[in-house]
This record gives structure tokens, C-alpha cells and sequence, in this order.
């Protein structure tokens, strides 16, 4: 049981890379942080910073209270799992996950029943005797956290370590680690690029990009409140409109593009200097409403059937603005109609074009 | 490649049968050869075996053949065997311990070291057969299996082809392995040793053959006779002055000095084609 304690790291690589640029964040005993960003921004860097994998260019890690940054992996009571699960190929099942046990001098009949009892918690049993390329996917990949449980360290380090899976085991796989998480109540951090995944597990997110902080939250608070248009774009499937606009001065219309007023109120408090923002609509917060009621109107173009709901793709009336509207269920729309929507206030987002800052 | 084409088949297989009479019929002659008396054989070639098989082979393995000194053939063999095994065994094992340093560890100069040992490849033995000599000579290594082996031992291609295999295997894995408390020794026999395996199966074949057919290095360090190699041994026998040459010792001779590797590449075959072959990791 531990806390991690990340202050101000940087990770600056040979060549003068610089991948990290000042990472910080508490992270409590027993929680379950997810690192999520896009491929390249720095999730891995940090990850193995935390492990010893990587050197610290500046900036503080602490473990425990304790100062790690010059320790080597072994000796900062930590577990990591791969995301090509990196088992030795020579050993069975069995000597693989006895393997750091028996470099920590652990006594034989010990090794054996923590190695026992983690088989069992992962249903590998009967797999002990046999070596990785006998095993499947979904089964090298409990194997690869079975290496780590039986540690039993102060915390688990996961990089993407369900994107090797197919898709309906990853699913399997996260619930797995989502209660055996709970059940052992380590503290863990968990990197990936896929937000549905960082939405179901975490308890927190930290959400990344270019070596940068974009919001640390529940994933609640990251959907509901996005802080920066980066994380408005990232969180949410299918994404949330982006939309260019301009306040107006009265403070109770937007304007979209040259002179389409969106007549939306609830921006009395916003300022911004030159009144160009961007306006943040979810798709499924857009809702088909009656002609009179409308906000706005949809050119529909392409629509997508999913049975649990139709989302629907086109341009706003009279402008080439792309907009996504998801509508649960099964909606009469077809392509080519002029679908009437609306959206209540309390559900746009208002972001300064320019820093990317949520405004209200 | 799967293909069902009764012509091809044909084809492929008299080429092949034609590939095999080629290597195997000077084979046969010598075995012939080595079987029958030497007035038998001195002016024909001998068709099929003679009665002779026992009493040659005694006499050369036992006693050898007087024209070549009559150094008994089982100690060439031995000599032989000692300079081969010498020279794989230290071949293996220095150019796997560099390839470990060049892949794994961050030193300085690395790739400048890397790259010293990679233009050691362009200096075969024959090449710097005269400075090399000068050193052995001079360390007094002259008709020893030290000074047989030693110089033979330093090896490029080895070193080579391990630093390949290394770069194969992923970078996590040496991770895990520090995770899980490995130090560099560790790793280095709990880890990289056996995924080598096959690797190391596959150059010892090639190694062994390549030193038991060592021939002018042996031939200008060893003048003592007990030190002589097979190789250099049955070359001696070809030439004699004044004398008849005694053919069908020289043939048991020739036989014998395949057995050894032959034996080598039989019990390692299934070893050496899976190391050549293998990419499973
Ligand atoms: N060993 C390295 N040397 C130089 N640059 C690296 C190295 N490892 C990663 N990088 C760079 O650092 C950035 C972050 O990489 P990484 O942490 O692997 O991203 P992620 O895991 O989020 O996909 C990338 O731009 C990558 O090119
Ligand atoms: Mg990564």
C-alpha cells in the first residue's frame, strides 16, 4: 500500500527531445490512476520514470514518501505489466512468476504458495506447468499480471496492456483488472491511448498531450467539465463539436461564422478579449426537438444505425460546420432531411480559441 | 510451397540424386581404397571393398604409417579434437559475452568498439599469419594447444551473429527481468543463455568444422609430431620420397578424419537447422 507522488517531471531524451514537460500529481493509497493521451504524448515516458525504467531529468517521484528517482526497478517495490506482456519464453508459467521471487531469496515453500494462491485468483492452474507460446492471448496477459500480483508490490504499473487483445477479451480483460484492483486495493497506475477504457477504470484520469497536463479528474468531472479543448475533443465517442463562434456583445447569442446567430444565453460571465471562442456541443446532448423549438438546423448526410441509437452526420443549415448528433434509439431520419435540433444550456462548453481554456 | 506437379517432382529429384553421387562417389573410393592391400590399388581404382579393412585401419590408428613419421592416427584425432572443441568453446564464449556488452550495456566508444571488432572480419588468419606467428613465438606457445587455439579463438562473425540475435529479442524483456530483481548476471544466464540455445548449437557445428579443418595455422605452429593435427597429418602422408605411396593408409586416414564431424553435424542436426531457421521467440 502506498502513495506516489509525481512533482514536476521532465523527461528530456538524447538528441534534446524533450517528451515530458513538468508531469505532477498525488496520487492516494489504493487509487487507480489512468494516464490517457494520444500515441506519443509521453504516457509510456512517465510510466517507466515511475518504474526506474527511465531516468528523471528533473522533477521529483516519490513512493511512499519515499525519494526513488536514483533507485533501481528492484528496489522500489513496484510491478509492472507490458503491453507485450514481456514473459520469459524459456520458462513455464509457473517459473515465471516465481522468477522475482526467487531473485528477492524468498523460501521455496513460500514461493510456492504465493505462486499457488495468485494462480488461483487468476484461474491459471492449470497452466502452470506450461511455457507462454502454449498459452493464449487473453491467458499470456494473466500471466503477465500474475507476475506482478505475486509480488505483492506498493504498486502496479500497467502500459496498454490490453491493446494486444481482440476486442471483446479487452472488454473481459478490463473488468478483470477493474475488480482485482479493488479486491487487492493496490495502488495503481494504468496507461493507455483508448478513453473508454480510461473512462471505466480509473478513478482519476490524467489526461495528456505533447508532455503536458490537460486535466486531472474523476471521469465524470473530465466529461462533464472538460478544462481545455484537447480534452473536450478526446473524452467522448463519438467526439464533441467543435464549433468556431463569436460572442456577442450582449452576451446572450453566439454568431456562427459570418452571421448565423445561435441564440444561447447563460454566457453573461464569460469575457474574453476578442470574442472569437469555441463552442462545445456532445452529440448526445443534442437533441431532435419540433420546427418551433429548434435551435438549429441539420442538412443530414450520413447516418449511422446502431440500434441503441442513430447518430447522424451534416453540416448546420446554410453553412459547411460540420455537426454529429447522437439520438438514442431508433430515429425516422433519413439523409438529406433538415432535422430540427436543440441542446439545453447547462450542456455547451465554451473554450477561449486561442489558450484552449474552458471559459465557463 | 505447395505444389503438385509430377514432372517437377521427377525433375527435382534426379538433380538432387545427381547433386548426391557427386559429393559421395570420391567418399566411396577412398572407403574403398582404405580397404584393400597396397599393391592392389596402386594402379587401378578399386570398384568394391577389399579384405583389408581391419589390418589398415589398425595399423594407422595404432602404430601410423611410418612415411609421416608414424605418429599414430588416434593422436592426430586427439589433437585434432582438443584444437576444435578449444577453438569453439572460446570462440562461443568470448563472442557472446562481447555481443552481451555491445547490446546491453551504454559504455564509451561502443560503437567504435563494435565496429573494431566488425573489421577484425576482414583479417582472417591467413592474413596476419605472419605478426600472429611473431606473438605466439615470442609468448612461446610454439607446439602447444594454447598457441593452436589462441589466436583462432578472437572471432567477428561470432560476435556478430549473436549482437543479431540479442537485437531480436525485445527490449522488455531485459526490462522485466530488472523489474523482477535480475541483476546483469542474472539475466545473462537465467535469460539470455537459454533463449540462445539454439543459436549456440547451430555456430558450434559450423565452429567445429571450421576448426578441425584448420590447416596452415597448425601446420607452422606445431613441429613437435606429437602435436600434429589429422589435417596436417594426412597431407604429410601424401608426400613421400623414394618410397611407394601407401594409398590405401592414406585413404583409412581421410575416412577417419571425417568421422568426427560427421558425428558432430549427425547429433546436432536437428539443433543447428532450427537455430539457422527459428525466428519463434
Ligand atoms: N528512447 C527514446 N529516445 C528518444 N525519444 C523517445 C524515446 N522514447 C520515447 N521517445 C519520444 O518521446 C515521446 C513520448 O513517447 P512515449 O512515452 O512512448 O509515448 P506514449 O507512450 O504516450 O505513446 C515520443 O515523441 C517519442 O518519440
Ligand atoms: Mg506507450
Amino acid at each position: 500500500m502506498a502513495t506516489v507522488t509525481i512533482k514536476d517531471a521532465v523527461k528530456t531524451y538524447p538528441g534534446n527531445v524533450q517528451a515530458l514537460h513538468g508531469i505532477s500529481i498525488e496520487i492516494e493509497d489504493g487509487e487507480l490512476i489512468v494516464m490517457v493521451g494520444p500515441s506519443g504524448c509521453g504516457k509510456s515516458t512517465m510510466l517507466r520514470m515511475v518504474a526506474g525504467l527511465e531516468t528523471v531529468t528533473s522533477g521529483d517521484i516519490h513512493i511512499n514518501g519515499e525519494w526513488v528517482n536514483k533507485k533501481e526497478p528492484a528496489d522500489r517495490d513496484i510491478a509492472m505489466v507490458f503491453q507485450n506482456y514481456a514473459l520469459y519464453p524459456h520458462m513455464s508459467v509457473y517459473q515465471n512468476m516465481a522468477y522475482g521471487l526467487k531473485n528477492r531469496k524468498i523460501p521455496k515453500d513460500e514461493i510456492e504458495q504465493r505462486v499457488q494462491d495468485t494462480a488461483k485468483i487468476l484461474e491459471l492452474e492449470e497452466f502452470l506447468k506450461r511455457k507462454p507460446k502454449e498459452l493464449s492471448g487473453g491467458q499470456r496477459q494473466r500471466v503477465a499480471m500474475g507476475r506482478a500480483i505475486v509480488r505483492e508490490p506498493k504498486v502496479f504499473l500497467f502500459d496498454e496492456p490490453l491493446s494486444n487483445l481482440d476486442a471483446k477479451l479487452r472488454v473481459q480483460m478490463r473488468l478483470e483488472i477493474k475488480r482485482l484492483q479493488d479486491r487487492l486495493g493496490v495502488t495503481t497506475i494504468y496507461v493507455t491511448h483508448d478513453q473508454v477504457e480510461a473512462m471505466t477504470l480509473g478513478h482519476r484520469l490524467l489526461l495528456m498531450n505533447e508532455g503536458r497536463v490537460e486535466q486531472i479528474g474523476t471521469p465524470l468531472e473530465v466529461y462533464e467539465k472538460p478544462q481545455t479543448l484537447f480534452v473536450a475533443g478526446f473524452i467522448g465517442s463519438p467526439s464533441m463539436n467543435l464549433i468556431p463562434v463569436r460572442l456577442d456583445p450582449s452576451g446572450n447569442q453566439v454568431i456562427l461564422g459570418e452571421s448565423l446567430p445561435l441564440p444561447l444565453n447563460n454566457f453573461e460571465n464569460i469575457v474574453n478579449g476578442d470574442s472569437s471562442v469555441t463552442l462545445g456541443m456532445r452529440p448526445e446532448h443534442l437533441e431532435a426537438c419540433e420546427t418551433e423549438n429548434a435551435l438549429m438546423f441539420l442538412q443530414v448526410e450520413l447516418l449511422e444505425k446502431l440500434g441503441a441509437d442513430t447518430v447522424v452526420y451534416g453540416s448546420l443549415d446554410q453553412t459547411d460546420t460540420a455537426l454529429t448528433v447522437r439520438l438514442s434509439g431508433i430515429h425516422p431520419v433519413d439523409t438529406g432531411d433538415r432535422l430540427p435540433v436543440t441542446i439545453t444550456p447547462e450542456h455547451l462548453h465554451i473554450f477561449d480559441s486561442d489558450t484552449g481554456n474552458r471559459l465557463n | 510451397m505447395v505444389e503438385n506437379r509430377p514432372l517437377l517432382t521427377l525433375f527435382t529429384h534426379l538433380f538432387l540424386m545427381v547433386g548426391i553421387v557427386i559429393v559421395v562417389f570420391p567418399i566411396y573410393i577412398a572407403l574403398v581404397a582404405s580397404t584393400h592391400e597396397v599393391q592392389d590399388i596402386l594402379t587401378t581404382v578399386q570398384g568394391w571393398f577389399g579384405s583389408a579393412m581391419f589390418e589398415n585401419y589398425s595399423t594407422i590408428l595404432i602404430s601410423g604409417k611410418e612415411s609421416a613419421r608414424g605418429i599414430p592416427v588416434w593422436m592426430m584425432m586427439l589433437n585434432s579434437l582438443i584444437m576444435a572443441l578449444g577453438i569453439v568453446i572460446g570462440k562461443i564464449s568470448i563472442s557472446i559475452i562481447s555481443a552481451y556488452a555491445i547490446v546491453y550495456f551504454r559504455f564509451p566508444f561502443r560503437m567504435f568498439f563494435f565496429w573494431l571488432i566488425f573489421v577484425t572480419l576482414m583479417l582472417p588468419v591467413e592474413v596476419r599469419i605472419l605478426p600472429t606467428y611473431e606473438v605466439v613465438a615470442n609468448l612461446g606457445l610454439l607446439n602447444s594447444y594454447a598457441g593452436l587455439i589462441l589466436p583462432l579463438i578472437a572471432s567477428a562473425t561470432a560476435t556478430f551473429l549473436f549482437r543479431q540475435f540479442f537485437l531480436t529479442i525485445p527490449d522488455e524483456l531485459a526490462e522485466a527481468a530488472r523489474v523482477d530483481g535480475a541483476g546483469p548476471f542474472r539475466f545473462f544466464f537465467d535469460i539470455l543463455l537459454p533463449l540462445s540455445r539454439t543459436n549456440i548449437a547451430a555456430l558450434f557445428v559450423i565452429l567445429f568444422i571450421y576448426g578441425w579443418n584448420q590447416y596452415l595455422w597448425p601446420l607452422l605452429v606445431t613441429t613437435d609430431e606429437s602435436m600434429t593435427t589429422i589435417v596436417v597429418g594426412m597431407q604429410q602422408m601424401l608426400y613421400v620420397q623414394d618410397n611407394i605411396p601407401e594409398w590405401h593408409l592414406t585413404m583409412a586416414t581421410a575416412i577417419l578424419a571425417m568421422i568426427l564431424p560427421l558425428t558432430v553435424v549427425i547429433l546436432m542436426q536437428r539443433q543447428f537447422v532450427k537455430g539457422l531457421v527459428e525466428t519463434e521467440k
